[in-house]
């Protein structure tokens, strides 16, 4: 097809107004053009056929009821979520309130760089460093110190580095477990961030 | 029996009227199928686009404010739909989490049961499918939907002249592509 690209330009109204003038009247006296034109102008409309297609009536007559059942599900979804969510709210509240007052003592012990955290694993017996293990309190200071367990921890006591490790390497499992698998959360942001960056790179 | 308009169908669905929404739904659930049925290139995922529609719209009507058409909004849901669907397949497909599988069960299950028919919208597919997607969408909205540029700009808020463009190349491929198979 010589004119091929002229026509699509026509088609796709990328012509001026002038250039369209001259166009139209050449489709009016050449015949190879106006061949051509009616061609590809058969062709495009061969491709709407399709949608005249009538598919399964069925399928048409049951998308709205299915995508109602789905409403009603996720609407119920939400609201078994909402019950224990206000329960665990009200009795996070209601810890909170009851120990208000040693809270205001723990404030003041989570001030790390005042403690002598060497001394206080020495000082404390393995029940004890096991309840402030519980309380996150070292964990919380593991990561305070980002991670250097030698200025506190006797290594060569086995039970005292287990109980550390143990806690910090819990934290460390879930934090890895949601950088490595984020795939079956992603949201359609994130997808579109990582797209962009694959075509940015010229890797997609 | 004169038949509601848009505006009129939203209104008393946002009223409570239940039917209202059926009616909505009837008018369009069509459009949006096919809409995301030709810029997916299957069954089974545009079937899960158009509930997701669906539901959208049962949601959020509440939120349209009628300085658009109401047919724009709901191109407007598909296409973004669609678009952020691709965009997330070919993410899977890169880091190798898409499952081959589903292709032979997608390829399986169809609504058009005609086997000509469905040969031709397969083939269609195929077409529509090897074209960017940014193509891909002003080409369906101009070929299929009848839209003109204004409309098309409205829903994917692009300048005319880019759409133009778009259109050109979409139309430069497809003719090329059913010239290759003749």
């Amino acid at each position: 097809m010589k004119n091929k690209n002229e026509i699509l330009k026509y088609l796709s109204d990328l012509m001026s107004e002038s250039e369209k003038e001259i166009f139209e009247r050449r489709l009016a006296t050449d015949t190879e053009l106006r061949s051509e034109f009616d061609l590809l102008k058969l062709k495009l409309s061969s491709l709407k056929e399709t949608a005249e297609i009538e598919p399964d009536s069925s399928y048409f007559n049951n998308l709205l009821p299915r995508s109602l059942e789905k409403i009603d599900a996720r609407s119920k979804k939400r609201s078994n979520y909402l019950i224990p969510a206000f329960s665990f709210g009200i009795t996070i509240l209601l810890i909170f309130l009851l120990n208000l007052p040693s809270l205001d003592e723990k404030s003041s012990q989570n001030n790390f760089g005042d403690i002598d955290f060497a001394q206080l694993i020495e000082e404390s017996d393995s029940e004890e460093l096991l309840s402030l293990f519980e309380s996150n309190f070292i964990n919380d200071y593991v990561f305070y110190r980002s991670g250097s367990y030698t200025e506190f921890i006797d290594l060569e006591n086995e039970d005292e580095f287990y109980l550390l490790s143990e806690g910090s390497l819990e934290n460390f499992y879930y934090e890895a477990e949601a950088e490595y698998n984020p795939f079956s959360t992603i949201t359609d942001e994130e997808a579109e961030i990582i797209y962009e960056e694959l075509i940015n790179k010229k890797i997609l | 029996m004169p038949v509601d308009t848009d505006f009129e169908l939203v209104k008393k669905f946002l009223a409570g009227d239940q039917t209202a929404f059926n009616k909505i739904a009837a008018k369009y659930q069509k459009k949006i199928y096919w809409h995301a049925r030709r810029m997916i290139g299957n069954h089974i995922d545009a079937d899960e686009i158009t509930q997701e529609v669906l539901i959208v719209l049962y949601n959020k009507l509440d939120t349209f404010n009628f300085q658009s058409k109401l047919f724009t909004w709901i191109y407007k849901i598909t296409s973004t739909r669609s678009l952020n669907y691709i965009k997330r397949k070919k993410v899977k497909r890169f880091l190798f989490l898409d499952d081959e599988n589903v292709k032979e069960i997608q390829s399986n299950s169809d609504i058009i049961q005609n086997l000509e028919s469905k040969e031709k919208i397969e083939k269609l597919d195929k077409i529509l499918q090897k074209i960017p997607e940014k193509q891909r969408e002003v080409f369906i909205m101009r070929q299929f939907n009848e839209l003109n540029y204004s409309e098309i700009a409205e829903i994917t808020n692009k300048s005319t002249g880019a759409l133009k463009a778009n259109y050109f190349h979409a139309l430069k491929k497809v003719t090329e592509m059913m010239e290759n198979e003749e």
